[in-house]
């Protein structure tokens, strides 16, 4: 496990701005409103670095509407997407990216962005920041994606947990104790593509806040990945490669990851990359019945196998 | 009988993944598995085969009759169709016109 070192950051002063690390991308965050900046400075404490950066973030914040009315206008939001522009239903926030100037202005509620709130605008705004950045760094070859899954360093190596919303990830994430293994994070990881710098898929923890907390910037090679299915026993089986890339495309990546592309070349991105995980890494069923030591049982049959089988 | 040039359309993204290739629309929503058999026929819908070419490759490929490999081409393009995943053509995608 490689723990990457974080920016020093004296609590006691003020910056204007936030340099913010996802993966190999750096985001400048501006905002208007310092108190939320000081929040946001704590929250991704881990994550503050000094840097170039990749994609600039201005957020204007407003304080239009009261949080009781935020609420319930956010129970029926929806988020539609023009172009560059973007905008929630409501007029909650409003935004548009402008790609020569690496930009992506966004204006919103302050409660939106408030990490306080758990309206976890926070975690698409990281999303949208980091597709943004992908796009006009590398096009449409991004060297990893964001993953809607629950990752546990164990013995070295990640394991993954994904599946729809609801399913579990969580759960998982807390029944992991210190003697189990670490959680890196239950929501969202970023996933190297196989073979980038001649190693194998490598996971980073991302800013992105789960309802656990993210640990540590770190990153660790990744061993293989559950998609979880609830039952009354724990039991795992192999995917074929058919079924494990059709999963994996949907329930781990999902289009509303990869950000301003058009659609098709949305899919085409998780496709491809979908592919190669599949080739590289094995992907199993696991069913789970919530229960802790029977959960790292069955996980650690998996220990002694290689997956060459499953690969070749 | 018409002559027939099945080509995959554009809207479609597919992988071949082992010996299966994995057909999604661009929506995201449909997804069809092609076997072995029907990822080779898929692969050679580029829209300058006839059918009957693809059947007689089809032929030479596998251990199958042509009568058999024809009956097969067609019922597969027939059911590529009705998935909206594939496309009957006329004419040659790369006809040159002079």
């Amino acid at each position: 496990m490689k723990a990457l070192l974080p920016k020093r950051v004296n609590t006691t002063e003020l910056e204007s701005t936030l340099g913010l690390q996802i993966g190999s991308i750096c985001c400048e965050l501006r905002c208007n409103d310092p108190e939320i900046l000081r929040k946001l400075q704590d929250v991704y404490r881990n994550y503050l670095v000094d840097a170039e950066p990749d994609v600039f973030v201005e957020l204007e914040l407003t304080s239009r509407l009261s949080t009781s009315k935020i609420s319930s206008i956010l129970t029926r939001s929806r988020y539609i997407r023009h172009g560059n522009r973007f905008r929630s239903s409501g007029r909650l926030l409003q935004g548009q990216y402008d790609l020569d100037s690496r930009t992506v202005k966004i204006t919103g509620e302050k409660a939106l962005i408030d990490p306080d709130n758990s309206t976890n605008l926070l975690n698409q705004l990281i999303s949208v920041s980091y597709y943004s950045a992908c796009k006009m760094k590398y096009g449409t070859n991004p060297p990893a994606m964001l993953v809607h899954a629950c990752g546990i360093l164990r013995n070295g190596k990640i394991l993954i947990f994904a599946g729809p919303s609801n399913i579990g990830k969580t759960t998982i994430a807390r029944l992991c104790s210190d003697r189990q293994g670490e959680v890196f994070n239950d929501e969202i990881l970023l996933m190297s593509r196989p073979g980038v710098n001649g190693k194998g898929v490598i996971i980073q923890n991302t800013p992105i806040i789960g309802d656990l907390l993210p640990g540590r910037n770190t990153t660790a090679p990744l061993r293989c990945i559950f998609l979880l299915k609830q039952n009354n026993r724990t039991a795992w089986r192999y995917l074929d490669k058919a079924e494990a890339y059709l999963r994996f495309m949907r329930q781990i990546i999902g289009p509303s990851c990869v950000g301003n592309y058009d659609k098709k070349t949305a899919y085409s991105i998780m496709a491809d990359f979908s592919s190669e995980v599949v080739k590289s890494i094995p992907i199993y069923e696991l069913e789970f019945n919530r229960d802790s030591d029977t959960l790292w049982r069955v996980t650690d049959e998996l220990e002694g196998i290689t997956g060459a089988e499953y690969l070749n | 009988m018409k002559t027939i040039y099945p080509v995959q359309k554009d809207e479609v993204i597919w992988r071949r993944i082992g010996d299966a290739i994995v057909v999604i629309k661009e929506d995201g929503l449909s997804s069809h598995t092609l076997n072995k058999t029907a990822s080779f026929i898929w692969e050679l819908c580029d829209g300058n085969l006839e059918i009957n070419e693809i059947a007689k490759r089809l032929n030479e490929r596998f251990d199958v009759s042509l009568e058999d490999a024809q009956a097969d081409v067609h019922n597969l393009i027939e059911e590529l169709t009705t998935a909206d995943i594939i496309k009957k053509s006329k004419g040659k995608k790369d006809k040159i016109r002079y």
